[in-house]
């Protein structure tokens, strides 16, 4: 497989990093980015290129999390293996709910996704034998390769970026094959898609696991690398989050999912270290706004993302060149 | 009456309250749905600005009724605003589109809640003050009589808005067949901003009558909304008699559920009625249709 | 022998009755016309044949086998692909991919295959891509192969949404109103290429308003009127039939031939 150059840079760039950069805070978020990159490139290969919305996402991240975590504390999994386990449960999971689910169009598909994610968050905060309820789980293991341990933020930085660019190139041959182009038509015209011996159905459902898995392998990550997971963090706000990052970034286009995951990523940070500046309450989630007016603009102004609107400023120099 | 009984019917009577609620919301999603065809995601931040402004100007000494008359229409404005500044532009996208967009909507409002008002709950006072009323060992505070009352008045309004006046006509028209509308000189954009301005104002006063009860927060709206939804959706997303229904059927659901069962998952049953629904009859559910 | 048996199909909407009792078989290799006024059930019975909707009650029988009620996507890898009406290209893929898309069940590799990028489904896109290209440039479109779809000139795109249905092998093709819309000069073009398609031995329902195009390329016709058959026969014979002549006196389209 050929490899552009860009994404040579990209990768060389990446593995410099932790040289620059000054404190482990940063490090810190480029490792969120990595994790919120898995989990928007799964929810675009649904949106993107299946067509098929999901307003909840941040359940499947938030299984791939707890169902890791209670495997390695409660049951003495090895982290790896229930990080797998996780994987696996969160993806067949989602294809028995997707069944019935994915039948659903439109308005009726977006309510029955939240309304899945709502419901999976009530469990993390009320089964509270198995999940510790809104307090938690901690002492949640790092994950080990034999006697390398990821107790770092340096090495879970590689090992998480390693993943992401794992995931990228699996998706990208997804999408550029006989399946991708399969659930491309199934976004243009399902019944034509049929007419072509496609079983839209059983894709959609095929997509939505994987999709799951995507976000499942990033809470998995997550719950091993901060040790400690709570509900909060796997609510309806971070399915909206994800949302946005696969709008901004691109819908179309996974790598738009990694820019638009870095982009939003950065984006609140900053926000929430400039805006209780600027506002005398003291906590609150200031920055929903912007992601809001993100979402609105973006959809309006420039429904391919930031992907599109870098290519059409490459591809300009030579269209004045051409007049 | 037994124990059980009586607190079965104290759960069925708070169910009603709630419902009467979840009842106004949804309407405002139907009026919208039909003049439109857009479900509004950002309906529930109307009933959050009409709860917070009617707290905020009753506390900057407005009299009780002023304010809440002033925050209805406060916030029927911004209904308008909202559909001249997110909806119009992108009234032909697609429906994902048209979904995010909402959404977007949503959470720009509640931000900017959270931005005027901060995390705190808001107390506003009950309409009337007096003990509650008793039926058969199951008790109805005053403010619950309230909302059983406006909401009932409402519908009557409602019912008498869209049958007796040009206005009312018109938006019918355009939600049976907006072309056939357009023929007929009725500016279909204008009745989409009537059809924004008209649910907004109700969601508004769902916000205001129910916050004597639970108190006025930035973030009240999302699940009110959430819910007002999957009540229009059980009463078949086009009707208002089934939007009722919808209502007043999640509420006492939902009241019986988190009596019953576990008030840790009070939030889920609305959501298991509607899967259970869907999963049940795909195609629809009360008549509505699926589509795309 | 016949290809495809419709026996004593009838579909009703509600109360309103789309066809009624109707039978007739088409021959293998023949291209067989359906026609009839707006509204007489010529769409209700290419959705029905092509598993789309489901008959109140009767029987399609494709080589001498029941497929009724089969789902759409069982029915093309069972030999039996269609167009739509309205034109239902993938406006967001490239025309050769929309062909690529056509010849979905021709060949495997699902998800864990096309991550991993073996050999084999590296082979199978190979052969996926060539096939395509070969279809695309047999219908005259391989000047169009990179284009989104969508930019096709409409006729053209009548003509990629014919070549993304043979790309997946049938031995049935249902084709809906293609000449719609079309310029002379166009009709003429899908003409030669209906008959192409024939030689090549895919059978062919064609339902068209447009006579020319009916009558120059079709075997037998079916005429449709409220849902029942009100003729069949070679087109000299149904052009002679007087029920036929009175069903389409005051129709705008017109009998021109």
């Amino acid at each position: 497989m050929k490899i552009p150059f860009i994404w040579t840079a990209i990768a060389a760039g990446l593995a410099l990093l932790p040289v620059v950069l000054p404190s482990n805070y940063y490090l810190g978020i480029m490792i969120f980015i990595g994790l919120n990159s898995l989990a928007a490139m799964g929810l675009c290969l649904l949106m993107g290129y299946a067509g098929q919305i999901s307003l909840g996402h941040a359940a499947f991240f938030g299984m791939g999390a707890y169902i890791s975590g209670i495997l390695s504390v409660s049951y003495g999994f090895p982290p790896w293996l229930s990080v797998i386990a996780a994987v696996t449960a969160t993806a067949l999971l989602a294809f028995v709910l997707g069944v019935p689910i994915l039948r659903l169009q439109g308005y009726y598909l977006a309510v029955a996704t939240l309304g899945l994610g709502i419901i999976v968050y009530l469990v993390f905060m009320n089964w509270t034998s198995l999940t510790g309820g809104p307090s938690g789980l901690s002492a949640i293991p790092y994950l080990a390769l034999g006697p390398l341990s990821f107790n770092r933020d340096l090495k879970v930085y590689y090992l998480v970026w390693a993943v992401v660019f794992l995931a990228l190139a699996c998706g990208h041959n997804i999408v550029k094959s006989r399946v991708g182009r399969a659930l491309r038509s199934i976004h243009s015209s399902e019944i034509a898609a049929q007419a072509m011996g496609i079983n839209t159905g059983r894709y959609k459902v095929k997509v939505f696991a994987l999709s799951a898995a995507y976000a499942a392998l990033a809470g998995g990550l997550y719950a091993h690398y901060l040790t400690f997971i709570s509900p909060a963090p796997f609510g309806f706000q971070f399915s909206i989050e994800l949302l946005v990052m696969v709008v901004v970034g691109g819908i179309g286009d996974l790598s738009g999912a990694i820019l638009g995951a870095a982009v939003i990523t950065l984006l609140s940070e900053i926000l929430r270290d400039l805006m209780p500046h600027l506002f005398s309450y003291g906590a609150g989630e200031y920055e929903i706004v912007f992601f809001g007016i993100l979402l609105i603009v973006f959809m309006i102004f420039l429904p391919g993302g930031l992907v599109q609107g870098l290519d059409f400023l490459r591809r300009r120099p030579r269209v004045m060149a051409q007049r | 009456m037994t124990l059980l009984g009586s607190q079965i019917l104290q759960y069925v009577l708070s169910g009603i309250v709630v419902g009467g609620i979840y009842a106004l919301i949804a309407i405002g999603f139907v009026v919208i749905f039909n003049v439109t065809g857009i479900i509004n995601f950002a309906q529930g931040e109307f009933v959050m600005f009409g709860g917070m402004l009617a707290v905020s100007l009753n506390q900057a000494g407005f009299p009780l009724g002023g304010a809440l008359l002033a925050a209805t229409l406060l916030t029927a404005l911004l209904g308008a605003l909202v559909e001249r500044a997110a909806i119009k532009p992108a009234k032909t996208a697609s429906i994902s589109t048209q979904i995010i967009i909402t959404i977007g909507a949503s959470i720009a409002l509640r931000g900017i809640a959270l931005m005027i008002w901060g995390t705190d709950p808001y107390p506003l006072p009950s309409f009337s003050d007096g003990p509650p009323l008793v039926v058969a060992e199951a008790a109805v505070v005053q403010q619950g009589l309230w909302v059983i009352g406006v909401t009932l008045l409402l519908l009557v309004g409602l019912h008498a808005f869209f049958h007796r006046t040009l206005l009312g006509k018109a938006l019918r028209a355009c939600a049976y067949n907006s072309v056939g509308a357009l023929l007929n000189g009725i500016s279909v954009s204008r009745m989409s901003l009537l059809s924004f301005s008209l649910s907004a104002g109700l969601s508004a006063v769902a916000g205001i009558v129910i916050s004597p009860i639970t108190y006025a927060t930035y973030d009240m709206g999302s699940m009110l909304g959430l819910k007002g939804f999957v009540a229009a959706m059980v009463g078949g997303l086009t009707s208002i008699q089934g939007a009722v229904v919808g209502g007043l059927l999640v509420g006492i659901l939902e009241s019986l559920g988190a009596g019953v069962v576990s008030s840790g998952y009070k939030d889920a049953v609305a959501f298991l009625v509607l899967l259970a629904l869907f999963f049940l009859k795909p195609e629809g559910i009360l008549g509505g249709k699926a589509k795309a | 022998m016949s290809l495809l048996q419709v026996k004593r199909i009838t579909k009703h909407f509600g109360g309103l009755t789309a066809l009624s009792d109707l039978s007739f078989s088409v021959e293998e290799g023949k291209v067989f016309g359906l026609i009839g006024p707006n509204g007489a059930g010529k769409t209700t019975l290419l959705n029905i044949i092509s598993g789309f909707l489901k008959a109140t009650s009767g029987n399609i029988i494709l080589q001498g086998k029941s497929i009724t009620g089969c789902h759409p996507h069982i029915l093309a890898s069972r030999g039996i692909s269609r167009t739509f009406q309205n034109g239902q290209i993938f406006g967001n893929m490239t025309a050769l991919e929309n062909v690529m898309v056509g010849c979905h069940i021709r060949f495997g590799g699902e998800f864990l295959n096309a991550a991993l990028q073996t050999g084999w489904s590296r082979r199978q896109e190979g052969e996926i891509r060539q096939v395509s290209v070969e279809i695309l440039a047999s219908m005259g479109l391989q000047a169009w192969a990179q284009e989104p779809a969508d930019s096709l000139p409409f006729g053209l795109q009548r003509l990629l949404e014919i070549a993304r249905g043979v790309a997946t092998k049938p031995r049935l093709l249902l084709l809906d109103e293609p000449a719609a819309g079309l310029n002379r000069e166009e009709k003429e073009r899908l003409t030669l290429e209906i008959a192409r398609l024939r030689c090549q031995g895919i059978t062919i329902i064609l339902v068209e308003h447009d006579m020319d195009v009916v009558m120059s390329i079709c075997d037998r016709l079916v005429v449709l009127n409220y849902g029942q058959k009100i003729a069949e026969g070679t087109p000299e014979e149904v052009q002679k039939d007087r029920e036929v002549v009175a069903a389409y006196l005051g129709d705008e389209d017109g009998f021109h031939a």
